[in-house]
């Protein structure tokens, strides 16, 4: 039986074991399917179990200390967002969904859905408030893209090692994904950091952020009103001068004669913007400007 | 490896004692070192920014800064597994207690509301709707470990005035 | 930006309206105060803590002292002094606790333990910032008089404001609905009228959390439906300057089990989730 044909490799081989010359269908799977070679080695037992085991040579305990953010939020926060967010006799509002064709033309068949009316994607249902869904942080995503990165990665080192000094978890590079000529960035380049936060550093971070570096920012203002991406994430940025009142920054002042400034995007299971602002009011994130549909007439306090 | 300036010492060195005149002068001024000798490795000498980043590097890098691996004998294992198993338990009663306290709260809200819709439709109007903008007030605090060396503000009257 | 209630202080309750619907219907207040430090730890906590810190410790990387402490430098002298190092490795010596592993001054198969090097502090700079920080109690004055009308007391706790009028047995306070106003506008102005206006609250939403029933005032289940009912809504406030002062009237400040001490059992059950377990 000959499985190979001018030295290429068939993974079907009826074709090619009954010798003639053709076109392999099956997608190869070895290209796809990454194999952890380590893992299937017995030299390494501990690799065997997940991360979250002792025997884990990568295992790291994570409730270490008493987490007061996490505390504060279920003790307080969430039965209020209940009272806030509940109403009597509500039902589920479908979101902007692609629809159907109306079949005026023959080349409509077989073509892909038309866009949702009035937004580009599809949006999700919003559903009825209910003790289960009651809005929380889940993530905080940091990114820090340096533009002088791209005639010295230095900086866009330095601007790693500055955000695992704010946040204490290790920061993965990012890398410019494609040539821009008039930016002089070429594909490849790495051109800063960024960091997803979850659980007790990311609490850590929110309190930090609220109690320490908001207040000492000259003219600060809040993040915006009108910040948001409609699904429930708040986003919001810090500039270099902003980053030297983190403490850690702020007592190593040798080292950080230069800082980086980073977007932050605060991800949250709230359903609208609106209801994401008055969960991160909660920790004390103060917001200015004027809320969409609201008179500043018309607020009762 | 030789480096350049090393290389051109020596060079130099080797030719004055070759010369004939200055041979004495130079001998006596230069510290005499033979190619064998001299240490090969380069002495590396680099700007204070890049041996910062030298530095960052080796913060964020884990080389040399590992310990050992975690040994632990079955015992070990089954004591951390009890105790684990008893963290989950008890953040799951936590959780459940606070699960049910909330899903309580929210039927009595609806079943306020509803309530009220019957007895005093206008009250229920203005009880239900949604209100935009709702904030937490900028008082409210994440609480800390030890107290505030004043616990309570009891003078509100100058704030009320505004 | 937040306010503090304008409109509410603008709305005086007037004297009802006799005969109407509304005449059944009360506005109660859950006054809460939100807790001021992190909540008392049970013994399960610190040991799980506790251990779970000391392997973290054990599996930390070598600490960089030379990234914080600038080569040369008196600081740097300062740290290496406090530090105990690791016994090395000696040919022919046989250690009792196992060989030592040491790379870059850290003992591998420990915990390494950073010593931050003691500061010396002057009797003449006890005011200055660099004095050393002495955390305050968390069991205050309030506490240990058992004062139950103060708010400084019992901080790692939610309070709830219960009053008791004219020895009827303790509740949360209840007013009656003028004309025209609303469920939260008549809880947060009947409240000042009890208590005098050197009070900041903040309502937490304008529906009710919570409704009573009373038949002939007694308390009849939420799903009790009769002519002769009498209603209480209650709405939820937290308090954030100021103190409830009232003429003449029996007040407290409570934690979830001092209510159900004090108050009727069918009360507490028909209001217990209201109240916070924290």
């Amino acid at each position: 039986m000959r499985l190979t044909v001018g030295g290429a490799r068939f993974f079907s081989s009826t074709r090619a074991a009954a010798g003639k010359a053709g076109c392999n269908t099956v997608a190869p799977v070895h290209h796809t399917v990454k194999i952890d070679k380590n893992r299937l080695s017995p030299r390494f037992p501990g690799l065997q179990h997940s991360k979250l085991d002792i025997r884990h040579p990568g295992y790291k305990p994570t409730s270490t200390y008493q987490d007061r953010v996490a505390e504060y939020y279920s003790n307080s926060v969430q039965s209020d967002l209940l009272l806030i967010n509940a109403q009597h006799g509500e039902s589920r509002q479908p979101g902007y969904k692609r629809r159907e064709w109306d079949g005026s033309s023959p080349f409509h068949l077989n073509r892909s859905l038309r866009k949702p009316k009035g937004s580009d994607a599809e949006t999700p249902d919003i559903k009825p408030h209910s003790a289960a869904n009651v809005p929380k942080i889940e993530a905080i995503h940091i990114n820090c893209y340096v533009e002088q990165a791209k005639d010295n990665v230095n900086h866009a080192i330095s601007a790693l090692v500055q955000l695992q000094q704010i946040t204490g978890v290790k920061p993965k590079p990012i890398y410019s994904k494609t040539n821009v000529l008039h930016w002089r960035v070429r594909a490849g380049y790495q051109m800063g950091a960024s960091v997803v936060l979850k659980g007790r550093p990311m609490h850590q971070f929110i309190a930090t952020l609220t109690e320490v570096v908001f207040p000492r920012i000259r003219m600060f203002k809040g993040v915006s009103n009108k910040s948001g991406d409609t699904l429930g994430d708040i986003q919001f940025g810090l500039r270099p001068d902003d980053v030297k009142f983190f403490p850690e920054i702020e007592q190593n002042q040798d080292n950080w004669s230069k800082t980086y400034g980073f977007h932050v995007n605060v991800v949250t299971s709230a359903q609208t913007d609106a209801e994401a602002r008055t969960l991160l009011s909660a920790y004390g994130i103060p917001f200015y400007g004027s809320e969409k549909g609201v008179k500043p007439e018309n607020v009762e306090y | 490896m030789l480096t350049f300036p090393i290389k051109s010492q020596i060079a130099t060195l080797s030719r004055a004692v070759n010369g004939s005149t200055n041979t004495k002068y130079l001998i006596s001024s230069l510290p005499l070192q033979f190619a064998r000798g001299k240490r090969t490795k380069r002495t590396v000498t680099v700007s204070a920014g890049t041996q910062r980043i030298i530095t960052q590097l080796s913060v964020i890098s884990a080389r040399k800064k590992v310990p050992r691996v975690l040994k632990l004998s079955n015992e070990d294992l089954i004591r951390h597994d009890t105790v684990q198993r008893a963290w989950t338990l008890f953040q799951r009663e936590k959780r459940q207690q606070q699960d049910e306290q909330l899903s309580k709260q929210y039927d009595s809200i609806i079943n306020a509301l509803e309530d009220l819709k019957a007895v005093a439709p206008e009250l229920y109007a203005v009880a239900n709707k949604k209100e935009k903008g709702k904030r937490f007030p900028l008082e409210a605090r994440i609480p800390v470990d030890y107290p505030p060396n004043k616990i309570w503000y009891y003078d509100v009257a100058k704030d009320e005035s505004k | 930006m937040y306010q503090p209630l304008k409109r509410c202080l603008a709305t005086v309750a007037s004297p009802s309206a006799e005969g109407s619907a509304v005449n059944a219907i009360k506005a109660a207040l859950l006054l809460t105060r939100q807790p001021i430090v992190t909540p008392d730890l049970t013994e399960l906590e610190k040991a799980y803590f506790n251990y779970q810190e000391e392997l973290e410790r054990r599996l930390m990387w070598t600490f960089p002292h030379y990234y914080y402490f600038k080569k040369g430098s008196l600081s740097e002298r300062r740290f290496i002094k406090a530090q105990k190092g690791p016994v090395s490795n000696q040919p022919n010596i046989l250690f009792e606790k196992g060989e030592p592993d040491v790379v870059h001054n850290r003992e591998r198969r420990l915990k390494q333990e950073v010593r931050i090097p003691k500061e010396e502090y002057e009797e003449s700079s006890m005011s200055d910032i660099s004095r050393p920080v002495v955390p305050n109690s968390r069991i205050t004055d309030a506490d240990r008089a058992n004062d139950i009308t103060s708010l400084e007391r019992a901080l790692p706790r939610t309070l709830h404001l219960l009053v008791n009028e004219n020895n009827k047995g303790w509740k949360l306070p209840s007013f009656a609905l003028a004309q025209g106003t609303t469920l939260h506008r008549a809880a947060e102005s009947g409240l000042r009228e009890l208590g005098g206006d050197d009070i900041h609250t903040w309502t937490v939403a304008r529906s009710p959390a919570a409704v009573l029933k009373y038949e002939h005032g007694k308390l009849v289940a939420p799903d009790a439906n009769s002519d002769k009912l009498e209603r209480e809504f209650i709405i939820k406030s937290h308090i954030l300057a100021g103190a409830f002062k009232p003429q003449n009237l029996e007040y407290a400040w409570l934690t979830k089990e001092e209510v159900e001490e004090r108050v009727s059992k069918d009360y507490f059950e028909a209001t217990e989730f209201l109240f916070s377990r924290v």
